[in-house]
């Protein structure tokens, strides 16, 4: 087939489509709805950015406070005139008042374009010694009022939206043709109908794709500048989103072909999209769920309270006797709070903190291996459904998914420890209860925020390759039923 | 030039075409009358190609159809009883992707003398084939075959549905394309048409080509008993 016929084809669809009213509208429909998706993402980024900023502000005020503070002391000969508790030189207080810090999950140009965990994951945890800590405040709710469930995202429209559009445009590509009438003048024309329809396809394909991203790169572009361009993320994004349509398009051609009325096309397709994008996605969520069921976070607290008790019922007699019997504590004897008692307690909420820790790992050992086993399992089943691979694959590009989060909250983990190696030795150390000073609030460990967009243990490369066999398999199963057709 | 030999289709245990033996010459108009199931558009399907003979050769230009099918495409045009176009698009328009789907590039200039041969009014060229009469149609159906510089037209029923002018208008193309070696096969129920614009014409009934006869040998009411006579044949 010449490129001449190419052309012949490629300026009877565009005028074919323009003129269809009803496409049209659709369009227009989507376009608006694709903008909206664009713009939400885009407001989720900016008010996640107002929050960083914030939590920057905060942290500035309270770094200022306590160095303020710590100077005065220093000037009053190491006297803190105010409530004992509140003395920053004790590490205790400090790590308790001035110490704790929000870890903030730096935010990612791509994440505009996926929601993925997003909503129900934290960016931001305030850090303390002994736990991490988020607090959705009342004024973090975007839904409250309406109840709205889940978010209407970019991925939701390319997902879910766009491959209705996508069978519009394409479950009568064949059979139209027959009802027309205008068959029998293709038919009578020296082209071969299979390659003729193969092209057909085709050319509304790359209509559909020039459509969709050139609405889609400048509007990204105008949101979150055009850095996001430089990024791996990126590309294999915009080629999973390209080969997604294309399984849509090739499976359009594919019920083409079987030569049935638009309205048998129509609801075939339509069932396939409810099959494929919501059907088997719930039933294998909840087959899934059943194989590998996840842990409560109840009986991971249960474990955590079990381990504390079993310690102090048992080895925690010696630590009791030794901070209550210590003559620096001195704790029986005191009516008032004394300099022992905040030391003696300090080393409480240490060592019990130490316990539940250990406790702790265990018990979420458990969870996080169980929702490994089920994503894994989850991904070893997603070539039945592609919408469930997109889904992921989307929040993974973007760095919204849960692997991601993940290893944010395990970093938070880590910083949370880093805290502890900080302020423990001092909290501890029976030297002297005054030992927090102005260097030691200048070295107090500052999470250090990133993006989280890495996606190495997807198979990015290897998932792509799959659907593009897919895709093709499609593509060959229709020309070859329209081959046999023509015979 | 277009030959059938010995042509026969069955469908299942029907017969619908029988031992067809048939020759029409470059320039020659070759009518077919016949009652409904007679066998006239089977034999018109299969000289397009659109269904296979269960025996027997179908040829255009010595090329025999089943086996050159792309090849003998290039050299039909066909014009069955309504031209279905698209809809959404010009006359022009429809000319333009119909002749280009065979190869053929023109400029307006060129397909507007192809309309204009055809007989399509040049302000009908830049409107919607919605608006389109069937005749009007038939017309953009004509310039197709015209563009795709046809050497043979089928024809199936052109002229039902037509008002008197249209169908003089429509033959006196059919006479033109035939004046340019262009060899027609025309299935009808007109036998004024078929006696009018007919080289030959032949009385098809039951798969079977009953009777051939010249046109100019024959008068109008005489065509018209031989085919009652035929078509009333008992089985």
């Amino acid at each position: 087939m010449s490129t001449s016929i190419l052309r012949v084809l490629f300026s009877h669809e565009l005028k074919s489509l323009y003129r269809n009213r009803v496409l049209v509208t659709l369009c227009s429909i989507i376009l608006v709805v694709l903008l909206a998706s664009l713009w939400i993402g885009g407001s989720l980024l900016r008010k996640q950015q107002r929050t960083i900023g914030q939590i920057g502000e905060h942290h500035r005020v309270l770094a200022d406070s306590l160095n303020q503070r710590l100077t005065r002391i220093a000037a009053h000969g190491g006297t803190y005139p105010g409530f004992i508790w509140d003395d920053p030189t004790f590490a205790y207080n400090t790590a308790r008042n001035e110490g704790p810090q929000y870890a903030v999950k730096q935010p990612f140009a791509l994440q505009v374009l996926a929601t993925g965990q997003g909503d129900v994951q934290p960016f931001y945890y305030k850090v303390y010694i002994n736990k991490k800590q988020h607090l959705v405040h009342e004024s973090e709710i975007d839904n409250s009022l309406l109840q709205f469930v889940g978010t209407f995202d970019f991925s939701f429209v390319v997902v879910y939206l766009l491959p209705l559009l996508i069978i519009v445009f394409t479950y009568n590509i064949l059979s139209a043709e027959k009802e027309q009438g205008t068959w029998v003048l293709l038919k009578t024309s020296n082209q071969s109908i299979a390659r003729l329809m193969l092209y057909r396809v085709a050319i509304r394909y790359a209509l559909f794709l020039a459509f969709f991203w050139l609405v889609v790169g400048p509007v990204l572009t105008l949101l979150v500048g055009p850095g996001f361009l430089g990024t791996g993320n990126w590309w294999w994004l915009v080629g999973f989103v390209s080969l997604y349509f294309a399984f849509w398009f090739g499976l359009a051609f594919v019920v083409n072909s079987f030569s049935f009325s638009s309205n048998i096309n129509a609801m075939t397709l339509i069932f396939t999209w409810l099959l494929l994008g919501l059907l088997v996605p719930n039933l294998l969520h909840i087959g899934l769920s059943r194989a590998y069921p996840i842990p409560s976070r109840i009986s991971m607290s249960t474990a955590e309270r079990n381990a504390i008790n079993a310690y102090f019922e048992k080895d925690g007699q010696e630590l009791t006797k030794d901070v209550f019997s210590s003559p620096r504590t001195q704790i029986r004897q005191a009516s008032i709070v004394t300099p022992g008692m905040v030391y003696g307690y300090g080393v409480i909420v240490y060592k019990s903190q130490e316990i539940k820790d250990a406790a702790a790992q265990v018990a979420e050992r458990k969870l996080y291996d169980q929702i490994e086993r089920q994503q894994q399992a989850i991904r070893r089943w997603q070539l039945i459904s592609p919408a469930l691979l997109m889904q992921e694959v989307l929040a993974a590009l973007a760095g919204t998914h849960w692997h991601q989060f993940n290893q944010f909250s395990l970093d938070v983990d880590e910083f949370r420890r880093e805290q502890q190696r900080f302020f423990y030795p001092k909290m501890a150390s029976e030297a002297t209860y005054h030992n927090f000073d102005l260097q030691d609030a200048a070295a107090i460990p500052r999470f250090r925020p990133r993006t989280y967009a890495v996606y190495e243990w997807l198979r990015v490369g290897q998932s792509l390759l799959l659907y593009a066999g897919v895709v093709g398999g499609l593509l060959l199963l229709g020309y070859r039923n329209l081959l046999l057709a023509a015979r | 030039m277009l030959k059938a030999e010995q042509l026969t289709k069955r469908f299942g245990d029907h017969l619908a075409l029988d031992h067809l033996d048939l020759t029409i010459e470059s320039g020659e108009v070759y009518c077919l009358l016949g009652s409904n199931g007679a066998g006239k558009s089977t034999t018109i399907n299969i000289f397009l190609g659109f269904i296979p003979a269960s025996s027997g050769r179908a040829l255009i230009d010595d090329l025999e159809v089943s086996v050159n099918n792309h090849a003998t495409r290039n050299l039909v045009a066909y014009i069955p009883e309504v031209v279905n176009l698209y809809p959404t698009l010009t006359g022009l328009e429809n000319l333009a992707f119909f002749s280009g789907l065979a190869g053929f590039r023109y400029s307006r200039a060129e397909m507007a003398a192809f309309t204009d041969t055809a007989g399509l009014q040049p302000e009908a060229l830049d409107k919607r084939v919605s608006s389109y009469s069937k005749g009007m149609r038939q017309k953009v159906g004509i310039a197709i075959a015209l563009a795709k510089q046809a050497r043979a037209l089928f024809l199936d029923e052109p002229t039902s549905g037509l008002d008197p002018h249209a169908s003089n208008e429509f033959a006196q193309i059919i006479t033109r394309l035939s004046g340019q070696g262009v060899s027609t096969l025309m299935a009808t129920h007109d036998l004024l048409m078929a006696k009018n614009l007919g080289h030959r014409i032949g009385i098809m009934h039951q798969g079977r080509l009953q009777q051939e006869l010249r046109s100019d040998a024959v008068s109008y009411a005489e065509l018209t008993d031989r085919y009652l006579s035929t078509v009333n044949q008992p089985v």
